[in-house]
C-alpha cells in the first residue's frame, strides 16, 4: 500500500481522501476504521499513524474493543486487606467498586444504583458492610445483593430483589496479588492471558517469599497525552533514556547502566510474549545486585520459589520495564533522590487510564517486599517518588513529550498526509539486534535493547483487539 | 505584641519566598531553608466525611524531601535537559490567610493558603492547598524548617509537579 511508505505522504494522503469521500454519512467513523485497516499493513513495516494518539473515533473503539474485552488491572490485594474494604477504580469512563465481601472474596461491582443510576461509592476508599444509595435509599451488601428497598410493601411489592442486585463484573481473577477484571465473560483465564509473560512477572511478584505490598495510596495525575504513549514507552523504549532523561545522568541521580544509552551486551528485549513485552537491563554476569535492594533482603530472596534461571536473571537485574496489554506497565529499578546517597530499589505498577482522546489519568503504585524493614520501605517510597511520580525527576519529562505526541495526533494536516511514526528499529537491515536462540525464558528475545519489537508487540496486541 | 511582630516577619518571608519561586531563583530559595528542612506533600484520597481515617496518607507522598533531594531537584531543573521546565513556565503564587499558630523568639509555626497559577506552553492549571510551616530563627533571620502541603486535590490537575509549593 502506498499510504504506508515513509516519506511518501502525498500519495498516502490522496489515497486516504479518496477512500473517505466514499463515505457520505459517517466520515468520522470511517476515519477510525480506515486508520485501523491501514495499520494492518503499516505495522508490518514498523509504521504507526500518528492520528491514533488523538482521535475521537479511535478512542471510542478502544473503549469498546480493548477495554471491554481484555483483562484490565484494578487493584493490588494489599489495598483491601480486610472484609468490607473497598477502593473505587475505573475502566475508561465506567466506575467500579472493588470490595472484599463478607467471605473475604474480592468482588467488582459497577458503581451504579440499579434503581435510577445514582452512584453508591462514597470516596476513593473505605470500609463498609453496605452500600446505601443516597437517592431513594436502596441498599446493597458487599456481595452486590439488593438487600433493602424503602416502602417495599407499599411501593415495590412485585420487585424481585435477586434480579436487581448490582451489576458485577463477569470475571474477576487475581495473579500473585494483582486483581484484574474482564467485562467480557468469554475471555480466557487471567493466567492464560498473562501466558508466558508470567515467567517475567513472577520475577517481580515472586521475588520475595512473603510477596509484594503497596505503600499507601497510588499517585494520580491528569496528563494531556494518550494512554498508549505510557503503554508503548514502558513496553521498552530503551532508546529514549539517554536523551529525554539526560538531566538525570548529568547530575548523577542514575547510573549509565540504568538510564544511559542502550546497546550494552547486558541488555535484552523480550517481545511477543503472549502479547506483552519487557525490556531488561542487567549487570555483568556474576553480579548479585537485585535492582539495588539491600543485602539483608538478598537472603530472603534466595528463599523464594523462583526457578534457577529466574533467580539468576533477578540477581543481575538493574532495570526492568514492561507493559501488560493494554494499559498496565511496570518498572523495577533502583535509584536515589540525592547523588551522595546509596540507591534503593522498588517496584512500581503504573496504569494509563483513558480519559478521552489524547487524555489520560496516570496512576502509580509503589510496591516493596513485605519483609523489608519499615525504614527501608519508607526510604524506597521516597526514592520512588523522587524518580517516578508526578514530581519524579524522570517522569516529569516523560509526560511532557507524550503530550506533544497527542497534540500532533489531532492535527488535520498530519491526518491529511497520513503521517506515520517510526517503530522500525530492529527490523531487517535496521539494527544489530539479533534474536537469541539460547535465552532461558519465553518470548521472542533480542540480544540488544536497541530494537522496537517490544513496542510493536504492544501495537500488534492493540490491532488484534481493534480489528476483531 | 511579640506575636504580632513575628507574624509580620513570617508573612514577609512567605511573600518573598513566593516572589523568589515565581522569579525562578531556585538556588536562592534553597538558602531560605534550614539544613534539616523536611518538605512533605502527602497524597490524598476522597473518603466518607465521617471516616475517622485521614484523607491524607501517612505513607505515600507527592514529595518527601530533605535539603539534599531538594538540592538535587534544583540541580536537575538547572540543566539544559529539564524538558518539564522548558519553555519556562509562568507561575504566580497567591499566599493568603496567614495564621500564626505558635511563636517564640526562636521559632514559629504558621498556616497559610496557597493558590498557584501555573501556565506552561498552552496549558493553564491551578493548584490549591494549605501549608503548615515551621520556621526557625537562624543568625537573626527566619528560615523554613518544615513544610507540609495539604493539597485540595485527589487527582493532580497538572501533568507533573516540576515546581515547589
Ligand atoms: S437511584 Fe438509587 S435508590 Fe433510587
Ligand atoms: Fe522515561
Amino acid at each position: 500500500m502506498s499510504n504506508v511508505k515513509p516519506g511518501n505522504y502525498t500519495d498516502s494522503g490522496s489515497e486516504r481522501s479518496t477512500t473517505i469521500s466514499h463515505a457520505e454519512n459517517n466520515t468520522q467513523q470511517l476515519k477510525g476504521e480506515v486508520l485501523i485497516t491501514s495499520m494492518q499493513d503499516s505495522l508490518k513495516l514498523g509504521l504507526v499513524p500518528i492520528n491514533i494518539y488523538n482521535d475521537e473515533e479511535i478512542y471510542r473503539l478502544e473503549l469498546e474493543r480493548i477495554f471491554l474485552r481484555n483483562w484490565i488491572f484494578l487493584a493490588h490485594e494489599s489495598e483491601i486487606p480486610n472484609v468490607g474494604d473497598y477502593v473505587q477504580r475505573s475502566i475508561g469512563q465506567d466506575s467500579f467498586i472493588v470490595v472484599r465481601d463478607s467471605q473475604g472474596k474480592i468482588r467488582v461491582h459497577l458503581d451504579v444504583c440499579r434503581h435510577r443510576g445514582a452512584r453508591l461509592c462514597v470516596g476513593d476508599r473505605g470500609n463498609t458492610e453496605v452500600f446505601r444509595c443516597p437517592y431513594h435509599g436502596w441498599t446493597y451488601d458487599t456481595d452486590g445483593n439488593l438487600t433493602g428497598v424503602p416502602n417495599r410493601t407499599q411501593a415495590y411489592q412485585g420487585l424481585k430483589l435477586d434480579e436487581w442486585g448490582l451489576v458485577s463484573a463477569p470475571r474477576v481473577e487475581s495473579y500473585r496479588g494483582l486483581v484484574f477484571t474482564c467485562l467480557d465473560p468469554e475471555i480466557m483465564s487471567l493466567e492464560d492471558y498473562l501466558g508466558d509473560f508470567r515467567w517475567y512477572l513472577d520475577i517481580h511478584l515472586g521475588l520475595s517469599p512473603e510477596g509484594m505490598e503497596v505503600i499507601g495510596d497510588p499517585h494520580r495525575w491528569n496528563v494531556n497525552a494518550d494512554w498508549k504513549s505510557g503503554s508503548d514507552n514502558f513496553a521498552g523504549d530503551s532508546y529514549h533514556t539517554q536523551s529525554l532523561h539526560r538531566s538525570i545522568l548529568e547530575i548523577g541521580l542514575a547510573s549509565k547502566s540504568a538510564a544511559g544509552s542502550g546497546g550494552s551486551p547486558n541488555d535484552i528485549h523480550v517481545t511477543e510474549c503472549s502479547g506483552h513485552s519487557t525490556s531488561i537491563r542487567r549487570n555483568d554476569p556474576g553480579s548479585v545486585f537485585y535492582w539495588g535492594y539491600p543485602e539483608e533482603l538478598h537472603m530472603t530472596f534466595s528463599k523464594s520459589d523462583l526457578s534457577f534461571e529466574q533467580r539468576e536473571l533477578a540477581e543481575r537485574s538493574v532495570v526492568h520495564t514492561g507493559t501488560i496489554f493494554p494499559n498496565l506497565s511496570l518498572i523495577h529499578i533502583g535509584g536515589t533522590d540525592d547523588p551522595a546517597k546509596p540507591i534503593a530499589a522498588w517496584f512500581s505498577l503504573r496504569q494509563w487510564q483513558p480519559r478521552g482522546p489524547g487524555k489520560m489519568e496516570a496512576w502509580s503504585w509503589t510496591l516493596v517486599p513485605k519483609e523489608a524493614s519499615k525504614e527501608y520501605k519508607q526510604r524506597a517510597h521516597r526514592v520512588a517518588v523522587a524518580n517516578f511520580s508526578p514530581s519524579g525527576n524522570f517522569e516529569q519529562d516523560d509526560v511532557v513529550v507524550w503530550a506533544g505526541v497527542a497534540r500532533a495526533g489531532r492535527g488535520a494536516y498530519a491526518s491529511h498526509i497520513g503521517l506515520h511514526l517510526n517503530f522500525q528499529m530492529g527490523m531487517e537491515g535496521m539494527s544489530q539486534a539479533r534474536q537469541m536462540t539460547d535465552w532461558v525464558g519465553p518470548g521472542v528475545v533480542y540480544d540488544s535493547n536497541l530494537e522496537e519489537g517490544v513496542q510493536r508487540t504492544f501495537f500488534n496486541s492493540w490491532l488484534k483487539s481493534m480489528v476483531r | 505584641m511579640i506575636d504580632r511582630q513575628i507574624k509580620d516577619e513570617i508573612e514577609e518571608f512567605l511573600f518573598t519566598e513566593a516572589e523568589v519561586l515565581d522569579d525562578r531563583k531556585l538556588k536562592a530559595w534553597l538558602l531560605m531553608l534550614t539544613d534539616d528542612i523536611e518538605y512533605v506533600i502527602p497524597t490524598r484520597v476522597s473518603r466518607d466525611r465521617d471516616s475517622d481515617i485521614s484523607q491524607f496518607s501517612e505513607e505515600s507522598y507527592h514529595m518527601f524531601d530533605d535539603i539534599h533531594s531538594l538540592t538535587a531537584r534544583v540541580a536537575r531543573l538547572g540543566t539544559e535537559f529539564a524538558w518539564s521546565d522548558n519553555p519556562a513556565p509562568r507561575t504566580r503564587r497567591y499566599v493568603t490567610n496567614v495564621r500564626l499558630i505558635q511563636a517564640s523568639e526562636k521559632g514559629a509555626s504558621v498556616k497559610s493558603n496557597l493558590l498557584l497559577y501555573w501556565s506552561i506552553d498552552e496549558s493553564q492549571h491551578l493548584i490549591s492547598g494549605e501549608r503548615h510551616d515551621n520556621f526557625r530563627r537562624e543568625n537573626g533571620g527566619w528560615k523554613l524548617s518544615k513544610r507540609t502541603v495539604l493539597l485540595d486535590h485527589v487527582v493532580l490537575p497538572t501533568p507533573n509537579l516540576a515546581t515547589f509549593l
